[in-house]
């Protein structure tokens, strides 16, 4: 690789990159991000995790179920996919 | 003892292991000798893998090149390989990134340079034996043991002085998750007396143990391909590590957690596999959407190329747990595709650090003025990354969209916002860096991509063009191992 054409470094970009790059140094548990935190940690998951829960039972799919316990049927059986 | 001398997966795994014993006698003084070796050797490893290929039988999904050696017979214990269409394509992409891999640190590597490469064959032949073994200790010690050169590539050939926490994170997070899949293991041992794979197929454990051994594994696995929230070891490691080991961890290392899923959780846990799926799911789209939000704040270019790894294997664990064959391929041609392009992207990004040592992005922009080739290049790869059709992301998201489509709709809708956000910020950091003006207050002077780093880049761009327009090359040796994997997980 070719080599020795080392960038004029800026102090203004160098502290801006390293603020960013560094942010468990200023990172605090303040309110704001403990309700970051519920929103887009826990809240959104758990939406995200109800809807696909829901559309797979709603279309009778055995996933999210023990099917066993169930007694439902796999839907997927590889003798349907053409050789 | 069934030993074929001219057994191509055998000449494959022992010649990188032999490079090794041979590079030890070379003095280190002798640089030169050094790395012409070591690209010979991993030329020649690449050519036996290709045997591998053109002498594979697409027909049959029963392991090929099988051999199995006497290990320990006492504890029913032995070294078996073998590689079916799913391995294949992981140990070539293994082979083809290690000759990437040795000329890109051609002339950046100053510092131990023997030992360097000692590390990346070593990691070689970790690598293929990973993707090759069929017994599940075996997977585990090798599974584990990449960790330790890596670990090395890492924290002693990294750019700064965040490489040593970089690389303590990198270990820890991988070994944590690791040491519930060997308790899974030895649990697994105890109750079957085997860790033969062929024969764990067709054992049905209860239903709540196939709950715990999942989970077990998918702390392993989990922690590997890197799911949210157990990624933050990825950006770190690539972002500290050199070009090379950036290369390898996200072409083939992140791949070892998918390989893992296709190969031991699906069809050894099936009813798990089943009942965690939309937990999965979930993850996957967790994955896809923040690590698309993220990768746009992000200001270094390799935490870019990162993040967008992250989200990529978001659509890779949605494929491999819709559980039918479409995603399973796409999975799979998603993951070959993946290695390909973010290696060529921090090729990429790599060919910018050797020349001006920063990856902040503020300092680029415009340099389409001075550097035609590489802007070229990083067009083609930054259009692989977002998926444009013609190229190999396109194939594997369709058929991973394809599939997630037939059982879950809502699931779709919000994972193909992913191809949107790739989109955004695979186009906003080419704009960034190479359209615009010139900074020339910080920079002095300007040179193209050489010679040798063009000839690493076009194999890339050709594969990446080939599994694009012609994906039934790849699809084909893939599609009976994947009728197999999905009739194991059916008749259980």
């Amino acid at each position: 690789m070719v080599g020795g054409m080392g960038v004029r470094k800026n102090i203004h970009i160098e502290e801006w990159a390293a603020f960013r790059e560094n942010c468990e140094h200023v990172f605090k548990f303040s309110r704001g991000n403990w309700a970051r935190l519920a929103v887009f940690g826990f809240a959104v998951p758990a939406l995200a995790y109800y809807g696909i829960t829901r559309e797979l039972r709603l279309e009778g799919h055995p996933v999210g179920n023990n099917p066993r316990r169930q007694g439902a049927q796999f839907r997927y059986f590889a003798s349907d996919v053409p050789k | 003892m069934n030993l074929k001398l001219f057994n191509p997966l055998i000449l494959t795994s022992l010649t990188p292991l032999i490079g090794v014993f041979i590079l030890l006698l070379i003095p280190s003084a002798k640089e030169k000798l050094c790395r012409n070796f070591a690209l010979w050797i991993s030329c020649l490893t690449f050519l036996f893998s290709l045997l591998l290929w053109i002498q594979f039988n697409s027909g049959t999904s029963f392991f090929q090149f099988s051999t199995t050696f006497l290990w320990f017979p006492f504890f029913n214990l032995y070294y078996t390989i073998g590689i079916d269409g799913i391995s294949l394509f992981f140990i070539l992409l293994t082979t083809l990134l290690i000759i990437s891999c040795i000329l890109v640190s051609w002339s950046s590597i100053q510092t131990n340079l023997k030992d360097y490469l000692i590390c990346f064959l070593i990691l070689e032949f970790l690598l293929i034996q990973v993707f090759s073994v069929l017994d599940l200790l075996l997977f585990y010690i090798y599974f584990e043991s990449v960790l330790i050169p890596m670990f090395l590539i890492v924290g002693v050939w990294g750019s700064r002085q965040r490489k040593i926490r970089a690389a303590y994170q990198f270990f820890l997070y991988t070994l944590i998750g690791s040491l519930l899949m060997l308790l899974a293991l030895l649990n697994i041992y105890f109750q079957t007396g085997t860790t033969d794979l062929q024969i764990l197929w067709y054992i049905q454990f209860s239903e709540i143990s196939q709950i715990f051994l999942w989970l077990s594994f998918f702390a392993s696995f989990a922690v590997k391909i890197p799911m949210i929230p157990f990624h933050i070891w990825l950006p770190e490691a690539h972002a500290e590590a050199p070009t090379a080991g950036s290369v390898i961890l996200a072409g083939i290392l992140l791949k070892m957690g998918g390989y893992g899923f296709l190969r031991f959780s699906l069809p050894m846990f099936p009813v798990a596999s089943i009942f965690f799926t939309p937990f999965i799911f979930t993850l996957s789209l967790v994955a896809i959407i923040y690590a698309s939000l993220t990768t746009l704040r992000q200001i270094d270019l390799k935490k870019i190329i990162a993040y967008s790894s992250v989200s990529h294997m978001g659509f890779v664990t949605i494929g491999i747990f819709s559980l039918n064959i479409q995603g399973i391929e796409g999975s799979i041609l998603l993951m070959l595709s993946h290695g390909l392009v973010s290696s060529a992207l921090f090729l990429c990004i790599g060919v910018l650090y050797d020349r001006y040592k920063t990856r902040v992005i503020k300092y680029y922009s415009g340099l389409i003025q001075v550097m035609p080739l590489f802007g070229v290049f990083f067009l083609f790869f930054t259009f692989a990354n977002l998926g444009f059709p013609g190229t190999s992301s396109f194939i594997g998201e369709v058929l991973v969209l394809l599939s997630s489509f037939q059982i879950n709709k809502t699931l779709t809708l919000f994972a193909s916002l992913g191809m949107i956000f790739g989109a955004a910020y695979s186009i906003w950091l080419f704009n960034r860096i190479i359209f615009g003006s010139l900074k020339l207050g910080y920079f002095s002077s300007f040179q193209d991509i050489s010679r040798r780093e063009f000839w690493i880049l076009i194999p890339l761009a050709i594969l990446i063009l080939w599994m694009g327009i012609y994906p039934n090359s790849f699809l084909n040796e893939i599609h009976f191992s994947s009728v197999n994997l999905l009739e194991l997980i059916s008749h259980t």
